[in-house]
């Protein structure tokens, strides 16, 4: 009967396909709050209300800015999509204990504002933008977010000095005592939530194991950190500190597993991820070898952060085009 | 389960761009099963599935493109038209000629003198998730598909037939691959994985590796070649599975020209407000704005989604993630096409050979941001399309300066 | 044709050059650690933009077309020398400050481009106006820029002068990331966008 005729029946029309995996972009990022929570836990535990503070403040301002930003741009306020939340538990865990609550809203504010919304909102991110928040911070107030300093006022078991410190002042030889197993476990100084290193690695290994992230780049990454770093051991060990030591302290984990597999601050091609996370790794141990900057992870990042699209150039070969060109 | 004839059959001729397609038939014209029937230059258009009287011709426009659609009150009595008749000895006819004759009565035959295949594949695998038709022509019409497999081996001089099936059709394929104490094809057992089932996928997903341009036919497909040359009849039937909103599949043989609403009545499957009626299977069918479509020869499947189980994709931003590079059969970049094609670079999308996208829509269905990747590279496609069509050089004059853009060959 | 009032307002929001015409940022990016600096790179921008404007504004119809770039360098570079003997001489502080940025306005896109643009075309009285609107516009946003950086970087205002005001008293920990270079980047970023958003 001709379409004038029909009845129509209000059928949803829409293109293929017609299911859909079942995960989404909030879903992916509510997966990555979880696999960071037994770090919380730890870090409170420790740190006990000074952790709970960093955390609490650093989240709230993380979701405050975005909201006021996208109320300010005029854009659909998506902070339930759990990008924010994310990114103030994430700047909290790098930041000491002991940071005033006024330099991570300055930190959370830069970092969503300029690392996030200016560059397009989700997605559009070049930089992962708690380390473009990091990064202005460590230039403007370099004592309040040093490791070393933060831990002072606390009685731990262990060492107060940072481990990467000691290392930059003391040469190898005074961390050749540390017991890594001990470091491995948490027992060092550092961010709130990122000393924690077993749980940040547990935690990893979870997202890896849900699909969130790809395996590529925090394996690549370490890949990188142990390579590079075996390179000046095998040099000269009496000058440099061995690998297993370059990947159990400062926040390698972390950085591995957390910053660097930011999804749109990272390649998507298989092949260009194991380059940006080996890259990623090499630049962390030579920044902290090299430059009179102990901790590297961060910088090496952001470095590799630039040359992520044009890594992402690389693209395997299409098998029907082989196949006629043949 | 056989659905019976309906009162009124509906019968679409796809209309070419330049407005061609118009049959010449005029109302109150009573026609016959199988006969004929041509444009007013005598160009085959199709075959009539049903006998009656034409009511109304009219357009047709479906979501993907316009056509022009016979209604025929059809009459319960079934005649066949007297021209439909079988050819005698057709197995010893010269290759060549048995090739056009086939090409010219409407069936699609990639056969070409210059470029023997290399190899033929029987495709029992089916096409999209949930559909299962091949499989149970392969288990139902085994002798006619034997004839048909010792046929295409004749005509397209190839040495190599392979039967790709899944493990539990293993048997059956057994059967067809034997002619008595002859064996005339090799199994090949697969993983019923999608989209190994697509035929552009399937030569790789083969044991046999290095087939460059194999013959890809599916079991129903052959079935009705074969019908056609014993019996002249042209296919008038068309398996399907009717899905309905629990996934329950029911298969069907089905008169072409059978409104939809037809068969879900037979089904008993309702239909209300806010469902999607799906033309075709879930990772590939088309959606359809209303019920009276009929079913033509390239639906497989029509399945009815609840209203609660619709998957909304939108245009959220993308995020990078990846996914749909991991899943892309043919190592493609949806995520870039999809961007390219979202802000009208095309020819950036060329570049990262749109062209070899298959449309098997998992880059869609693992999407992180659910954006509605395949609706972008279609539309990129077509837009393409239609520049190559005004002759548009602007592929010419975009390679200059783009040393490394690359082309796919022709 | 412009009344030759808006010949001198144009400067100051609709077209006012960095923000504008997106011209001059190298010195808008280097000396506004303070508003002092700013004031005084702009300082020296007028004095140069309006007489060179009107140098080449009297010179139009002699100077030969082909080598009007070269003619038009030479008048700026003399402008640009005086400026620079004056301030090594009487404020040898703010010289210090802007250190190569006083040479560097020889080749500023300003002065080239309103010279280029404009004074080779149009009468003296009509250029003297446009150079001190342009140049008077491009010491209102270095001023600005200088200011918003000196206050978020340094909690100062006019640091480098007699007249230092502490904002925010001795507790305050100052955002010193702003008086940095990437930190110029970001702030002129952001006042672009500002400036794009509140339109014409």
């Amino acid at each position: 009967m001709p379409s004038s005729e029909i009845k129509y029946r209000n059928l949803v029309i829409s293109s293929a396909p017609h299911i859909h995996e079942g995960r989404s972009y909030s879903g992916a990022m509510y997966t990555f709050i979880i696999a960071l929570l037994p770090a919380v836990i730890f870090a409170i535990s420790r740190y006990g209300m000074d952790a709970a503070r960093v955390i609490a403040v650093s989240i709230a301002s993380a979701m405050a800015s975005e909201y006021i930003i996208q109320k300010l741009f005029r854009k659909p306020v998506a902070i339930n999509d759990g990008n924010a939340l994310l990114m103030g538990l994430l700047m909290a865990f790098i930041l000491p204990p002991s940071v005033p609550w006024w330099l991570i809203v300055v930190g959370c504010f830069f970092s969503i504002l300029v690392g996030k919304q200016i560059f397009g909102g989700r997605g559009g991110n070049t930089f992962h933008p708690v380390l473009l928040g990091w990064v202005t911070l460590r230039f403007s107030w370099a004592d309040y977010i040093n490791y070393s300093y933060g831990a002072i006022n606390y009685t731990l078991n262990f060492s107060v000095e940072y481990p990467l410190h000691v290392l930059k002042k003391s040469g190898a030889a005074a961390v050749s005592g540390l017991n890594y197993l001990d470091l491995f476990l948490g027992n060092q100084v550092g961010g709130t939530g990122a000393s924690a290193v077993l749980l940040i690695l547990i935690g990893g290994l979870f997202l890896i194991a849900r699909g969130v992230i790809s395996w590529r780049i925090p394996f690549s990454y370490l890949a990188g950190v142990a390579a590079t770093a075996s390179v000046f051991w095998l040099a000269d060990s009496a000058k440099y500190a061995d690998p297993l030591f370059h990947i159990v302290v400062g926040n390698v984990m972390i950085g591995a597993f957390f910053f660097a597999t930011d999804y749109s601050s990272s390649p998507a091609n298989k092949t260009a991820m194991l380059i940006f996370g080996f890259g990623c790794g090499l630049f962390t141990v030579l920044f902290r070898i090299l430059s009179n900057n102990p901790n590297g992870v961060f910088f090496a990042i952001l470095f590799m952060n630039i040359l992520f699209p044009l890594l992402d150039k690389i693209r395997p070969a299409v098998p029907g085009k082989v196949m006629k060109e043949a | 389960m056989d659905v019976s004839l309906p009162k009124q059959s509906v019968l679409l001729i796809k209309k070419s761009a330049n407005g061609e397609g118009m049959p010449a038939l005029s109302s109150g014209e009573s026609i016959k099963t199988g006969g004929k029937i041509s444009d007013a230059e005598g160009k085959l258009l199709a075959y009539s599935p049903v006998t009656g009287t034409v009511a109304e011709i009219y357009n047709l426009p479906r979501v993907d493109g316009d056509f022009t659609a016979v209604d025929v009150n059809t009459s319960e009595n079934d005649v066949w038209d007297e021209n439909c008749r079988g050819i005698d000895n057709y197995f010893d006819r010269e290759p060549g000629a048995l090739v056009s004759l086939l090409c010219d009565s409407g069936f699609a035959l990639d056969i070409r003198k210059d470029e023997r295949p290399d190899a033929v594949i029987l495709n029992c695998l089916e096409s999209d998730l949930l559909v299962s038709i091949n499989r149970n022509v392969l288990a139902e019409y085994g002798d006619t598909i034997r004839r048909g497999l010792r046929l295409l081996k004749r005509i397209s001089g190839s040495d190599i037939v392979i039967i790709a099936v899944p493990g539990d059709l293993r048997d059956f394929a057994e059967k067809v691959a034997v002619d008595g104490s002859e064996r005339i094809a090799v199994v090949d057992l697969l993983k019923p994985l999608y989209p190994f089932g697509m035929k552009e996928i399937i030569p790789r997903a083969l044991s046999r590796k290095g087939i460059r341009r194999p013959l890809v036919i599916t079991p129903e497909y052959l079935n009705s070649i074969i019908v056609f040359l014993e019996h002249g009849s042209p296919p008038v039937h068309k398996f399907i599975t009717l899905i309905d909103r629990n996934n329950v599949r029911i298969n069907m043989k089905v008169r072409i020209g059978t409104p939809i609403s037809h068969i879900l009545r037979e089904g008993n499957i309702k239909i209300s407000e806010l469902d999607k009626l799906v033309l075709g299977g879930t990772m590939r069918g088309k959606s359809s704005f209303h019920a009276e479509f009929p079913v033509t020869a390239d639906i497989d499947a029509i399945m009815v989604q609840d209203r609660d189980a619709v998957v909304t994709l939108g245009n959220e931003a993308c995020v990078n993630c990846g996914k749909c590079i991991g899943v892309c059969p043919n190592k493609l970049q949806p995520h870039l096409l999809a961007r390219y094609s979202e802000f009208s670079l095309f020819e950036r999308c060329r570049d990262y050979d749109i062209d070899y996208c298959i449309e098997c829509g998992l880059c869609a269905y693992v999407c992180t941001s659910r954006r509605a990747l395949v609706h972008y590279i279609v539309f990129a496609k077509k837009e393409l399309a239609k520049m190559a069509k005004e002759g548009d050089h602007a592929i010419e004059s975009d390679n200059i300066g783009e040393g490394l853009a690359c082309h796919p060959v022709k | 044709m412009a009344s030759i009032a808006q010949e001198f307002t144009k400067g100051f929001w609709k077209e006012i050059p960095p923000f504008r015409l997106v011209l001059g940022i190298c010195a808008a990016l280097a000396v506004t650690k303070s508003l002092v600096d700013g004031f005084g790179m702009g300082i020296a921008l007028i004095f140069v933009l309006v007489c060179s404007n009107i140098i080449i504004s009297m010179l139009r119809k002699v100077i030969p077309k082909k080598v009007r770039l070269a003619c038009y360098i030479v008048i700026i570079a003399t402008f640009v020398v005086i400026v620079e003997l004056i301030t090594q001489a009487y404020v040898y502080s703010l010289y210090e400050a802007l250190g190569i940025f006083i040479p560097l306005i020889v080749v500023n896109c300003i002065i080239l481009g309103r010279a280029e643009a404009f004074a080779s075309k149009k009468s003296v009285l009509r250029s003297a106006l446009d150079g001190l609107g342009i140049g008077a516009g491009y010491t209102l946003a270095l001023v600005f820029l200088g200011a918003l950086r000196e206050i978020l970087g340094r909690g100062t205002l006019f640091a480098g002068s007699q007249y230092v005001i502490n904002l925010f008293g001795p507790s305050f920990k100052p955002y010193a990331f702003m008086v940095e270079a990437p930190g110029a980047f970001v702030c002129l970023g952001l006042l672009l966008g500002i400036m794009n958003v509140l339109g014409d």
